[in-house]
């Protein structure tokens, strides 16, 4: 097991979880796991400290700390730049950004009386109405 | 002879056009039984080449016997068996294949053709997956392979089409293999050797193997003797051990290599177009013999400029490996010109898969030089919104920056060649995809037309009816089951699952891996789940036709709605569990004691992607920003920031470094000027420097802010004096900001601010991807979308 697994899995059930609350006509390819903000490959780390990188807000920072030096390592204001990062540091990014987007998935709210994905009940539908004007016997689970 | 064998001859007639020894190789692993992995056939197949050509020269069907020599000797051929090979080769011919009985009964041949030519590129592509090296080889063969069948087709031999024609390239490619082959013979087998050196090839070739390499230059055409002669006589200077020397003179060579390539481009451009014109068909050819002739220079050079670093510097090895690596680049070259793309990706890939050692400084130039050349060529590409072009553009994107940044870090280009990699992979997928959702379409499209035959009733319509519904109502029965697209069902290595994420990113294209994620926190799930969309729009198809055949006879229409309602209610059933809050959770509690120890080698745990970006940083020697420096003959006990103006008059302080104004002059952005004038300050203990600024990105391009006789515009306060204890830059505030553009804020903090942008648009326009650049943009931290 990798953790890339893991986060990948963790998005996509999300992503059906999500997919579950959709109300009225869901149309193929709308389904898009990206919605879910998780770290699930390097290519998302390279961009998130891309972006972190290029991002950084200067002026904040300063302001924050008129007097003395800036290192710019504040990780939960957001003016951390990786480029000055220690081991520890990165490890301490990684858990605020990992923390905040599992707060995110685990705030996607539980409800069992919302219907479930409505392409399938659709489908269930047209396939047991056939099946009864045919004279066929099926199966309720 | 079997039609199929005769193909397979065909296609090595092809192949040895352009490089033998790979695209027999790529024959060999298709099963075509010919073994030429060891490189001494080469040299007997170009010792018995040569003879034919020597020999025989009115006959022009030298290339026919190729197979021949390889079928002949299926273990390392004896002296013996190389001369029944040189003795035989003659009867292998256009007539023997001819004679056979079975030589294309199929009516119409050249309706097949285009069919040909598809498969062929197909191969070219699967083959260059699996085979980089033979990329071009094979992509030449794709592009030729059209035209080679309807040439056989029409009863035309073969070896007087134009691509397998004897021109005087062939020979120079065949001379030069003898050269090789004398040049080495000491290091071939003892049968090798003896088989050279025997009376028959000597009295065949009329050349003595025996004597000295300087004898068989004679033999050279005389374009590449002096070539050869003049990279010779150079190593005549004793090159050995004189880098500097060894480089001016690999140089040479080099240029005229790139030379070669750009000129290649350009005839292949020219050959495209005249494509277009079948009138013109004399000057086509000429281009392409022009287009068979520069590749032909390309290797023939390479492999002399192999031969002689050898010699030169004595170092067998390297000069080998070099050769190696600019074959591959000329292949890339080739590649990218003829537009395959995925050749070229493939070839670059396996070019720093495969190389052990740090390759030389002059290869790296060559690299950097070829990444720009990719990078205009995509540029010049044009632009189709279509998915997988974009797709292609990003790969070639990734691997112009790869060659041009090769410098700059080995570490961070493995990182991204395997980015380039799994970007190769999803485009074969995305490919594979697309398949199936064409076959789904074909079932719509199936339908449709049954539906307006029927509708249409015209006379006759229940046969034409009859004839249309088979298809269609077999596609709906199997066809379109099996294009239930639920994306790999099959995940069995670490991170696989991850990949196939990143890959699909539609959910629904992914339930296939559902099960296996659901194993991950401990909840049951029915394998062999489907899509669910493609699930409904199976059903829809089936029961449509189920609909349309009426009273025709259909037994299996219950077992098919039936295993179709299982389908849908143990998909909804797993959609349900999936997606529970327990699935969830226990995921997310896995995920958080997990993520931080150390993976399989090949998903890259969080931690050792960091260690090389931290390599990577390390090497830069930034300073933190706004580093706030002692002064050391002083010392400081006041630390103040360096955008408080009024706390800066008049004070001790310390220099503040590494602001955005330094970082943005650093990067050329800004310029100072001068300074143009030093005033005493009011209070007489510093001197007030006046600069003048250039803009030189971004929207204000070209503003120079200040300037000589205006005591306006920026300047630097340099205060120098003992009786100060530091000292400080920085810039005043003055109004004359607002005036040239409303973008600068008032003073220090504005120009800073302006400098940050500037440095923003810097990084947006040069280095972040789409994705960061959006979120760049959101924060208003850019002038405007680059």
């Amino acid at each position: 097991m990798a953790w890339t697994d893991l986060a990948a899995s963790l998005r996509l059930a999300a992503t059906v979880a999500l997919w579950r609350q959709i109300v009225g006509q869901e149309l193929q390819g709308q389904t898009d796991v990206r919605n879910i903000s998780l770290f699930t490959n390097l290519k998302d780390i390279i961009d998130h400290l891309e972006l972190q990188l290029q991002t950084n807000d200067y002026k904040k920072a300063i302001e924050s700390r008129a007097a003395g030096e800036f290192r710019g390592t504040d990780v939960f204001r957001g003016t951390f730049d990786p480029r000055h990062a220690s081991y520890q540091d990165m490890e301490t990014i990684i858990f605020a950004r990992v923390s905040r987007d599992l707060d995110l998935i685990n705030a996607i709210p539980f409800a069992p009386e919302n219907k479930s994905v409505p392409t399938v009940d659709r489908t269930l539908k047209k396939l047991a109405g056939y099946m009864t004007a045919n004279g066929i016997e099926f199966v309720v689970p | 002879m079997k039609r199929r064998e005769f193909l397979s001859e065909s296609a090595v007639a092809v192949a040895s056009f352009s490089f033998p020894s790979e695209i027999l190789g790529i024959l060999n692993y298709f099963g075509f039984q010919i073994r030429t992995n060891d490189p001494t056939r080469n040299r007997i197949l170009a010792v018995a080449e040569a003879d034919r050509l020597k020999s025989n020269t009115s006959q022009s069907t030298h290339i026919l016997a190729l197979p021949s020599i390889y079928r002949i000797s299926g273990h390392n051929p004896s002296a013996s068996e190389i001369q029944r090979a040189l003795d035989n080769a003659g009867k292998f011919d256009r007539s023997t294949l001819a004679a056979s009985t079975d030589f294309f009964k199929i009516e119409n041949p050249e309706q097949y053709a285009h069919a040909f030519g598809i498969a062929a590129q197909t191969i070219a592509v699967v083959g260059t997956t699996l085979f980089p090296g033979a990329g071009l080889a094979l992509g030449m063969v794709g592009v030729m392979a059209e035209d080679v069948w309807k040439a056989v087709s029409h009863g035309r031999d073969l070896s007087a089409n134009p691509f397998v024609s004897t021109d005087p390239e062939e020979k120079n490619r065949v001379n030069r293999y003898i050269l090789e082959s004398a040049a080495n013979q000491s290091a071939a087998n003892s049968h090798f050797e003896s088989g050279l050196l025997s009376p028959k090839v000597r009295t065949a070739t009329g050349v003595d193997f025996g004597a000295s390499l300087d004898n068989l230059l004679a033999h050279l055409p005389e374009k590449l003797r002096g070539v050869v002669t003049q990279a010779l006589e150079t190593s005549n200077k004793d090159l050995r051990g004189n880098l500097q020397l060894q480089q001016t003179e690999l140089k040479k060579l080099t240029d005229k290599f790139n030379g070669q390539l750009e000129e290649y481009d350009a005839q292949l451009k020219t050959f495209s177009g005249l494509l277009e014109q079948q009138h013109k068909e004399a000057e086509r050819e000429l281009i392409r013999n022009r287009i068979a002739g520069l590749q032909n220079e390309v290797a023939a050079g390479i492999s002399i400029l192999t031969l002689v670093v050898g010699r030169a510097t004595g170092d067998q090895r390297m000069a080998q490996e070099m050769g190696k690596a600019l074959s591959a680049i000329a292949n890339i070259g080739f590649a990218v010109a003829s537009h395959n793309y995925l050749g070229a990706i493939a070839i670059g890939l396996s070019l720093f898969n495969s190389s052990d050692r740090h390759p030389t400084g002059l290869v790296l130039d060559l690299l950097e030089k070829f990444g720009q050349r990719l990078e205009h060529l995509r540029a010049e590409m044009h632009e189709r919104f279509d998915r997988l072009e974009l797709q292609q553009q990003e790969m070639l994107k990734q691997l112009g920056r790869i060659y041009s940044t090769i410098r700059e870090d080995f570490a961070v280009v493995s990182q991204r060649i395997s980015l380039v990699q799994s970007n190769f992979d999803e485009y074969r997928k995305l490919v594979d995809a697309d398949n199936r959702n064409q076959a789904t379409s074909l079932v719509e499209q199936t339908f449709s037309q049954a539906l307006s035959v029927r509708g249409g009733k015209k006379a006759g319509w229940q046969s034409l009816y009859l004839n249309t519904l088979p298809i269609f109502v077999n596609h709906a029965r199997r066809e379109s089951r099996n294009s239930y697209f639920r994306g790999r069902n099959n995940i069995s290595v670490a991170g696989d699952l991850a990949k196939e994420v990143r890959l699909r990113n539609s959910a629904e294209q992914l339930v296939g891996i559902m099960t296996y994620a659901c194993r991950m926190a401990n909840v049951p799930v029915q394998s062999d789940l489907c899509n669910p969309f493609a699930l409904e729009l199976g059903a829809e198809a089936f029961m449509q036709a189920d609909l349309l055949l009426e009273n025709i006879p259909n037994v299996e229409r219950t077992r098919q709605l039936k295993s179709m309602w299982d389908d849908a209610t143990a998909l909804r059933s797993a959609l349900i569990n999936f997606g529970s809050t327990k699935v969830i959770s226990s995921l997310t509690d896995l995920y958080e004691n997990e993520f931080l120890i150390p993976d399989d080698e090949q998903t890259q745990n969080l931690m050792s992607t960091f260690r090389s970006f931290q390599q990577k940083w390390a090497k830069e020697q930034l300073k933190p920003f706004f580093t706030t420096v002692d002064d050391p003959g002083h010392g400081s006990d006041l630390n103040r920031s360096w955008f408080d103006d009024r706390v800066v008059r008049g004070r001790a302080y310390s220099e503040i470094t590494n602001n955005p104004m330094e970082a943005a002059e650093a990067l050329g952005l800004i310029t100072l000027r001068g300074p143009y004038e030093d005033r005493a300050s009011s209070n007489g203990f510093s001197i007030d420097r006046y600069y003048s600024i250039q803009i030189n990105d971004g929207p204000d391009k070209g503003v120079v802010l200040g300037g000589p006789g205006e005591y306006r515009g920026l300047f630097w306060l340099d205060q120098t004096f003992r009786d100060y204890r530091g000292r400080a830059r920085m810039i005043r505030n003055h109004d004359v900001f607002n005036k040239n553009t409303e973008r600068f804020g008032p003073g220090t903090i504005g120009f800073m601010n302006y400098c940050e942008k500037l440095l923003s648009y810097y990084y947006a326009t040069r280095t972040l991807s789409s994705h960061s650049r959006h979120g760049f943009e959101r924060r208003g931290l850019m002038f405007y979308p680059p």
